[in-house]
């Protein structure tokens, strides 16, 4: 019986899909002509490729010119390099304009108070990313929330980023820079951007102040601070020794707003990856996503925050690790920090996560997230998630989560995010 | 003076009256076909002196772009430059192998010429009204060459006998020398595989 009920979901996944119809085509899927799932587990989560493509300024780790399927427009024929600083340097432009959207909505049913049962359909989002490269050492990103939950967005990341500098003197790919609005990127495998579930990760988003409750999403302005609040600055970051990743920020500290002092925020990260795919695209072993491998990383975040006058240092610290084993992907991170001198303003934070690719379009999801306030009571809570792509760039998903402090049912969300 | 030119004269009508063919394909990588054409295959070097030819070879600008992308030449060959555009067009060279030239600007119809004379030279050439158009002009010592189809496909015709070196020369990629032997009479095959 069960059997026969599962049989029918499925079914209707598809019938509901027209899973022969479509074809990924967002910016990249486009350039390469490659299905979404060359750099996506179960979009937006990157696969070890995926990652390896971003580490690479959105293009193919490896021999990237032999896979591109869509001809760039050529700005100036290679040659032109021996003919600067009395030419412009040669560049190019995307084939066709690399736009790509996403879209999301939801429908909730959830407890209102004790008891009340309430259901909703939410209002859509509509995402923008526009992103290529502008010539084989520039590339861009460029990110805006169309509109969100009923409201009109904002700008989220606005960069651009310079690759390989320096080549002729330092190893390949071992500096980068990008400068403009972005998030820093401290911890990228628990990004609320590339995550699959509704619920954000309190990881990037809880602050002190938040106490007992864990913030939704995003922080657009100048709210709490997360570590992966979007932020206007620059970063380095590089790859050493194929295994070794850095990164080193430099950003204003108060979001997407005008800072409220001169004191830059510094951060940074160090990574390492042993087993299969390495940052930089080679391979050790393993294709993919499936692969057996362990990341480990370490990173730190000061910054100054100026309330009333007073400018108030705060920190963050922080440890995690990424693990593959074929299909099991295990994640995790503990993170402690403090926004000021007293015992109200210090907190630390750990999640761990399993997430099992059942099939290749069929991912299930555990998390487990922990904020300890000091002197206060901890705030837990546990994220169960299935996504369904029903094909690569639609995908249905099915979350709850649930109050651990005090077991209850909280609410069921049931979405739909497309990307094209 | 006069045994030298005898000597010569002989040298070339020997040379002239070879029947040897090379035949061949170059193959590359498959994300690389593009670079399979205007690849060069040719003999480095053959005793004896060879003229250029009296019809200067011509590269056309149509279409904003340089056809043929790649001209092999013998030293002291001039190359015509022929604007077929309604724009206007330029040619210059940044190398110094090509005495670093620019021909300047000229209209649809026009043809300006530049003589090539270093042996050697793999001189660019670039139009600076259209960045993006880009061909090479290759010099070299022999007639004895050929520049591949879309297929990669090249055909070294009417080649004296005796042994060689083989080689090739594309504008991005390489690939392995040959030591070759040509026979009295009839066709070698050979494949070059090209790589970074």
């Amino acid at each position: 019986m069960k059997k026969k009920i599962a049989t029918e979901v499925l079914v209707f996944i598809f019938l509901f899909s027209g899973i022969n119809e479509l074809f990924s085509i967002p910016a990249f899927s486009r350039k390469y002509k490659t299905s979404c799932v060359t750099c996506h587990s179960s979009f937006p989560k990157l696969n070890p490729f995926g990652e390896a493509f971003r580490y690479n300024g959105y293009k193919f780790p490896v021999n990237d010119e032999d896979n591109v399927k869509e001809e760039p427009i050529i700005l100036g024929a290679e040659a032109y390099k021996m003919v600067w600083p009395k030419a412009v340097w040669p560049g190019s432009l995307p084939g066709t304009t690399p736009i790509a959207f996403r879209g999301r909505t939801g429908f909730t049913i959830g407890n209102e108070g004790d008891s009340l049962l309430f259901s909703e359909f939410g209002k859509p989002t509509l995402q923008l990313m526009a992103s290529g490269v502008l010539s084989e050492g520039i590339s861009f990103f460029i990110g805006a929330h169309l509109y969100e939950e009923g409201k009109m967005g904002n700008i989220d990341r606005f960069f651009i980023r310079f690759n390989n500098l320096f080549k002729n003197f330092l190893p390949e790919k071992s500096l980068n820079i990008r400068v403009g609005q972005f998030i820093p990127d401290i911890v990228p495998f628990a990004s609320n951007h590339r995550g699959i579930t509704n619920s954000a990760y309190a990881f990037n988003t809880y602050a002190p102040e938040l106490g007992t409750g864990f913030v939704a999403g995003h922080v657009h302005g100048g709210g709490p601070f997360g570590i992966e609040n979007f932020q206007l600055g620059a970063e380095a970051s590089g790859i050493v020794k194929s295994r070794f990743r850095y990164v080193a920020g430099l950003v204003n500290g108060n979001g997407t707003e005008d800072d409220d002092n001169s004191f830059r925020d510094l951060y940074g990260r160090l990574s390492f990856k042993l087993g299969g795919m390495a940052f930089d695209g080679t391979f050790r072993d393993g294709v993919t996503d499936i692969e057996t491998s362990i990341t480990l990383g370490v990173f730190a975040y000061k910054g100054i925050k100026t309330i009333n006058s007073y400018d108030i240092d705060f920190h963050r610290l922080g440890f995690d690790a990424n693990i593959y084993l074929n299909k099991l992907n295990l994640v995790g991170g503990f993170i402690t920090g403090s926004d000021g001198n007293q015992d109200k303003d210090k907190y630390n934070l750990f999640f761990t996560e399993a997430n099992y690719a059942f099939y290749p379009w069929l991912t299930g999801l555990l998390r487990y997230e922990q904020a300890n306030p000091k002197g206060k009571e901890s705030a837990k809570q546990l994220v169960p998630h299935i996504s369904a792509l029903t094909v690569a760039n639609v995908r249905l998903k099915l979350e709850t989560r649930l109050d651990i402090s005090d077991i209850k049912f909280n609410n069921l969300y049931f979405g739909l995010d497309f990307a094209f | 003076m006069k045994y030298m030119t005898t000597l010569l004269i002989i040298n070339f009508i020997i040379i002239s009256t070879g029947i040897g063919q090379i035949t061949g394909k170059i193959e590359t990588d498959a994300g690389k076909i593009k670079y399979k054409a205007n690849t060069v295959v040719y003999i480095e070097h053959i005793n004896g002196e060879f003229s250029p030819p009296e019809k200067n070879p011509v590269i056309n600008q149509i279409g904003l772009k340089f056809v043929p992308h790649t001209l092999p030449v013998l030293k002291g060959s001039t190359v015509d430059f022929l604007n077929s555009d309604n724009v206007l067009h330029n040619v210059f060279s940044p190398d110094k192998c090509a005495n670093k030239f620019n021909l300047g600007n000229w209209p649809r119809g026009e043809v300006r010429s530049h003589k090539y004379d270093n042996f050697g030279c793999e001189s660019v050439l670039l139009c600076n009204v259209h960045p993006e158009m880009e061909a090479y002009v290759i010099v070299l010592q022999n007639p004895y060459f050929a520049v591949t189809d879309k297929e990669g496909n090249f055909n070294i015709e009417n080649v004296p006998p005796g042994d060689y070196t083989l080689k090739v020369w594309n504008e991005k990629l390489k690939a392995k020398v040959e030591q070759i032997t040509i026979p009295e009479s009839g066709t070698i095959q050979i494949n070059f595989k090209l790589i970074k």
